[in-house]
């Protein structure tokens, strides 16, 4: 009689849907505030705004499957999200892509302390691709993306 | 004579079923996986050994900025702050290796150095390279980490993604 593949337990896959949930979370600001932010921009930054905003809606739709195949049901977007600071000029607009970013990163690097080695390494790959976005848009790079200095011995 | 020679085979009899009887939970636990009391003790964990490969991958990577630093300071500036971010790394996962005491580690190997590049522009080739395959091999070491090696892993690769884009911005003078 051939092997059983071990089942994932209740709660290895409860903590999967409820990581998977949270970036979905996160996909949700960046759709809505790459809206606010594509509205003060314009030429090659509104390009890469919308841009980047497409990659977020495409990533939302992803993420609405991999929860639902997981027997989830997609936490839904809210009306509106307020921005962290006022939106009223180009430079702003930039600096809400950035923390737009670094909301994506810190969500996706929960992925990555899951126990799915599939998951691990899909959240891994989207932390690397959402802080290159972030560096773009800040125009700087960072030691350790989406790790708060808390989470650091040496921060 | 007889007598003797009969509690002898008695006496050695006996023995070998005292030590039969001691050997049974011997083998029984011997086969259900329970540490045996004589055994070396457990080497490196996985999770160990990884840290120990990222440590060394983040030593070459400093390594090779200091190289080239050396070899041309007027690229201070723009690869000065990739150089820091690389020495925080380093002295971050530094800080979360402990080797126990009763472990004989190897010492961690020193990697080899690389002649400098002929050329300002080749040496920023070379540390893109450099960094997009680190940020790749980092992707390879999760499986073996714990959730928060891991989540360090991940958020350094993606911060040697950054500094690869970046590194292919620049356009160096001195071709």
């Amino acid at each position: 009689m051939a092997a059983r593949a071990p089942r994932r337990t209740d709660a290895a896959a409860s903590a999967d849907i409820a990581a998977l949930q949270a970036v979905l979370a996160a996909e949700n600001v960046a759709v809505y505030g790459y809206g606010l932010a594509g509205a003060q921009l314009s030429g090659g930054q509104l390009s890469a705004a919308q841009q980047d905003w497409a990659v977020h809606r495409a990533a939302r739709a992803t993420l609405s499957a991999m929860i639902t195949e997981r027997g989830g049901t997609p936490g839904a977007a809210a009306v509106a999200y307020r921005p962290p600071f006022r939106v009223n000029s180009a430079g702003a607009a930039m600096s809400l892509a950035a923390v737009l970013e670094d909301g994506v990163v810190r969500a996706y690097l929960g992925l990555v302390a899951l126990d799915d080695q599939g998951l691990r390494t899909f959240g891994a790959q989207a932390t690397q691709a959402a802080a290159i976005r972030a560096a773009s848009w800040r125009g700087s790079t960072t030691a350790f993306p989406g790790l708060p200095s808390s989470a650091l011995r040496t921060g | 004579m007889t007598e003797r020679r009969a509690v002898a085979r008695a006496f050695s009899r006996r023995r070998m079923l005292a030590v039969a009887t001691m050997m049974v939970p011997v083998a029984a636990t011997a086969s259900c996986g329970v540490p045996d009391l004589l055994a070396p003790p457990p080497g490196l964990s996985p999770s160990v050994r990884t840290l120990r490969a990222a440590i060394t991958a983040e030593q070459a990577l400093v390594d090779a900025y200091r190289r080239v630093l050396d070899t041309y300071p007027a690229l201070t500036a723009p690869l000065h702050p990739f150089l820091a971010q690389h020495e925080d790394h380093l002295a971050e996962l530094k800080s979360r290796l402990i080797i126990p005491p009763h472990v004989k580690a190897t010492p961690l190997p020193t990697p080899r150095a690389a002649s400098p590049p002929a050329s300002a522009r080749a040496a920023v080739t070379m540390l893109g390279d450099a960094e997009r395959a680190a940020a790749a091999a980092q992707l390879g070491r999760l499986a073996a980490a714990t959730p928060s090696l891991a989540q360090l892993l991940a958020s350094i690769a993606a911060s040697e993604a950054t500094h690869a884009v970046a590194l292919s911005a620049l356009n160096p003078a001195g071709g």
